[in-house]
């Protein structure tokens, strides 16, 4: 159970990890996978045909060549039997054998010369014996032979020659009865001698063949893959060739003929055996047949041809899948991609016009209706945008207000009540300043002006808790910030710094050079500020409407850069904000042709000058 | 020397504001007129010869632009100092052009007022050798100075009664004379300023216009004043009483006849 879960997990991975594989990828792979399958079948196939005729080529060939060596031995054979029977029928030698007891000189004489004559017409005989039954015999032949008189007339030897009563019988050097000089074997043709008048067994005729007749049958045969054996029916080898020492697997059947084909893996093994007929042999025959034997020039031609063609195929086709489908597809992807970086461009590469030319077509379609409709989302934010902005400043009424804190202040004045004027005189010159037509930039002295006004109108309301002191680099007041970035810092500095002190305080704004920069300061010397809050306010994402990070976040937005900001604060003692901002110098004149700007500026500092010293 | 000081606003409650703030007597200054609107203004600007003149920049009918156009082509030198809002500044620029001299930002900050006046002070007492416009020391004209020309100043009048710029700048520009002199003649001649005769042809007219029951606004329009309350004002210090009360009483004589 739980392998095949397993199993399955694995085949899972398998589909995850092929379904990950690029176009491209899946198709080598596919092609891979193909033309192994498509070789093994071929192989198969190849293996099978081949493999059929190997083995009805491998028997037939076999059997021809077992019977074409048979009948040569045979003939062989054949001829030592007629010579035999031509030695039988002659009268001298069968005078020899009739003759009773003693050696007539002139009848073995005779006898001898006769069998000499014989022997001379012959080859491959190396010696011809003719014994009688009394013990005598007579010989001719080479001087290679011993004969060993005790193992030719043991009983054993006789009684298998006189079991055939005239027929012949071979054996391997006489079955004990002749032994070779140097390796010089020989096959031993007996026969038993009956008198032609009589019937009568008379003698025993043995003639000694070389050896070389039955290796003369087979050396044509044999090869590296071939081998035969001969032997007697006692199972005794006579002569082999190329045998090596293989095992003889085969039954010997009763049956003349036997072969048996075994299958290797590239070849076919074939054992048979032949008893050839009439000669009491028996051949054996090892052949091995490997499958290459069997093709031929022209099959692996084709097969090669075959081969390149399907490689050639496959290439084809792969190399039309990647120029026309997968190498389109990655343009396109890639193409396509540079939407994630958010631009909504149409995909202006070449591409068949066919359906991958077609999806280019569709997404281009998609992009410019993509494109429109955030346009037309943009267009209609934009408009949101303004009427919620037209609303707020229809809110607002500059005008209005202007107007009437102007009359309210007249009213005021006609009242005597000068407090009133001068209070409503500050509010109007605050939200003059506070509102100045939307600009989002401002100079360090308007800025100044604001925070000012600002402190000037939260005295009237909260009276005399704190004194606020201005050091100003006079040769900054020209530089351009952008606006509200002090008054959120110095409300700070008011509700969290002064008031939760109870007792009167100072608020002291610094703007000085530092190292090119423009340093702004803010301090108080209200209740301070644990670190963990100073922390909280500098790095976390949100915190609870301080104004303070909200500024920080206004300041880097304007600047394209991360501005330094530190906080410095000591408990129950002081806070200190302090903003670099980078000195740009540009000192900004909102109207260059007016003179009315700069003599603005220079009632500013005068004023400055004026509060300073309350 | 005491410079003439005019405040131009719609607004009755800016006016006061800067009359009551500012102690002009520190300036050397006083303020001798005020005016509603640039028509008020531009036909009682050559009765109150102001030196210095504070206009809103927005008011109906003539706003402080065309006014200033107009006064600084009779008034070469008087000082014009434009009230106006921060996000008018870019209609205030045009301005410049036409050489108003100053802005004061609303809501008034009185430190902002006192710096302009100081500066249009010293200048005005740099050009106090000169002399001052419409005032000219000039030479009686001799040619022609015993042809009495009342009657061709009325047919003038007479013709292009209904044009609003109408005055006395244009008129003698018209007729070739210097603008002293012609003031000076025709108040020789018919015992009344230019600006007196325009007047009561124009109400004479609107008299008309009420006794036919024509609204006021278009009668003030048809009149050349198209400000309908300085219309108004005029008519009523003319016949003594309103436009409406005028066309109502005579709607009733009528009905009574």
């Amino acid at each position: 159970m739980g392998r095949r879960i397993r199993a399955g997990r694995k085949k899972a991975t398998w589909n995850n990890w092929f379904s990950e594989r690029k176009l491209q990828q899946k198709m080598q792979i596919i092609f891979v996978a193909i033309i192994i399958v498509f070789a093994g079948l071929i192989l198969s196939l190849y293996q099978f045909v081949i493999r059929m005729n190997l083995k009805q080529y491998a028997l037939q060939n076999n059997k021809d060549t077992m019977m074409s060596i048979g009948s040569s031995v045979q003939a062989k054979i054949n001829s030592t039997n007629t010579l035999s029977k031509q030695i039988m029928i002659d009268s001298v030698i069968k005078a020899y054998l009739n003759a009773q007891n003693g050696q007539d000189i002139l009848l073995v004489a005779q006898a001898n010369r006769a069998i000499d004559e014989f022997f001379s017409i012959t080859e491959e005989i190396e010696s011809i014996y003719v014994f009688r039954l009394d013990g005598n015999y007579i010989k001719i032949g080479n001087e290679t032979i011993y004969f060993e008189a005790d193992n030719f007339w043991r009983q054993e030897l006789q009684e298998a020659i006189w079991a055939r009563r005239g027929g012949y019988m071979i054996f391997y050097n006489g079955k004990g009865a002749f032994r070779g000089k140097k390796e010089t074997n020989v096959l031993t043709f007996y026969r038993l001698i009956n008198d032609v008048d009589t019937q009568k067994p008379i003698g025993i005729l043995a003639i000694n063949m070389n050896k070389d007749i039955l290796y003369d049958c087979i050396k044509d045969f044999s090869n590296d893959i071939k081998g035969f054996c001969f032997m007697d029916e006692e199972g005794e080898v006579l002569l082999e060739k190329n045998w090596g020492n293989k095992e003889y697997q085969l039954e010997l059947g009763d049956v003349s003929y036997g072969q048996e084909g075994k299958n290797r893996i590239f070849s076919e093994e074939v054992f048979s055996y032949y008893r050839i007929p009439k000669t009491g042999l028996i051949l054996l025959s090892y052949e091995t047949i490997g499958l290459l034997s069997m093709v031929t020039k022209e099959l692996s031609v084709s097969i090669l041809v075959i081969v390149c063609f399907v490689l050639a195929v496959f290439l084809l086709l792969s190399y039309t899948m990647r120029r026309y489908v997968t190498r389109p597809l990655e343009k396109l992807v890639t193409s396509m991609g540079e939407v994630k970086q958010g631009r909504f461009h149409r995909v202006s590469i070449r591409l068949p016009d066919d359906e991958i030319g077609q999806l280019k077509d569709s997404y281009n379609q998609m992009m410019v209706e993509l494109n429109r409709l955030v346009e037309e989302l943009i267009d209609k934010e934009k408009v949101i945008q303004k009427a919620e902005l037209d609303i707020l400043q229809e809110q607002i009424k500059p005008h209005f207000l202007y107007n009437t804190i102007d009359m309210i202040a007249n009213l005021a004045l006609e009242a005597g009540a000068e407090p009133v004027f001068e209070a409503l005189e500050t509010l109007g010159d605050f939200y003059r300043r506070f509102l100045s037509k939307g600009s989002k930039e401002v100079t360090i002295l308007e800025e100044i002006d604001i925070v000012r006004d600002y402190l000037r109108l939260q005295k009237l309301r909260y009276g005399d808790i704190f004194d606020d002191v201005y050091e100003i680099d006079k040769t900054l007041v020209g530089v351009t910030v952008p606006k509200l970035i002090l008054q959120p810092l110095v409300e700070n500095s008011l509700y969290h710094g002064i008031r939760m002190k109870g007792e009167k305080g100072l608020i002291r704004i610094s703007v000085e050079k530092a190292d090119g920069m423009v340093c702004i300061s803010v301090y108080d010397d209200g209740v301070g500020m644990r670190p963990e809050t100073i922390k909280d306010i500098l790095d976390s994402r949100e915190f609870r409407s301080f104004g303070v990070k909200g500024t920080i976040e206004r300041i880097n937005y304007y600047y394209r850069q991360n501005c330094e900001v530190t906080i410095r604060s000591e408990i129950y003692r002081y806070t200190e904000v302090v903003i670099k901002l980078p000195g740009n110098g540009g000192s900004r004149s909102r109207f260059p042709e007016n003179e009315c700007n700069a003599l603005s500026q220079q009632v500013g500092i005068k004023a400055a000058q004026e509060w300073s010293r309350d | 020397m005491k410079y003439r000081v005019m405040i131009i606003d719609d607004e009755r409650a800016i006016r006061s504001l800067l009359k009551n703030a500012i102690k002009w007597q520190d300036y050397d200054m006083e303020i001798v007129g005020e005016a509603e609107s640039g028509i008020e203004a531009i036909n009682t600007i050559d009765e109150i010869r102001p030196h210095l003149v504070f206009v809103d920049i927005r008011m109906p009918f003539m706003d402080g632009i065309e006014f200033s156009r107009l006064a600084r082509e009779r008034y070469p030198r008087l000082k014009i100092i434009v009230l106006t809002a921060f996000d008018e500044f870019e209609y205030a620029r045009e301005c410049i052009s036409i050489g108003v001299s100053q802005y004061i930002l609303k809501p008034v900050n009185r430190e902002e007022v006192k710096a302009v006046l100081e500066k249009v002070r010293q200048v005005l007492e740099e050009e106090q050798g000169q002399e001052p416009d419409g005032q000219p020391e000039e030479p009686e004209e001799s040619d022609g100075g015993d042809m009495p020309i009342g009657n061709r100043i009325l047919r003038y009048i007479d013709e292009h009664y209904t044009e609003n710029d109408l005055n006395l700048t244009k008129t003698a520009m018209e007729f070739g004379y210097n603008m002293s002199y012609l003031s000076r003649r025709i108040k020789q001649e018919m015992g009344k300023t230019f600006t007196a005769l325009l007047t009561e042809k124009r109400m004479q007219k609107a008299q008309e216009y009420a006794e036919s029951g024509m609204v006021m606004y278009l009668a003030a329009q048809k009149t050349g004043i198209p400000d309908p309350v300085y219309f108004g004002k005029c008519f009523k210090r003319f016949t003594g009483i309103s436009y409406s009360d005028y066309a109502g009483r005579k709607e009733d004589a009528n009905g009574e006849a």
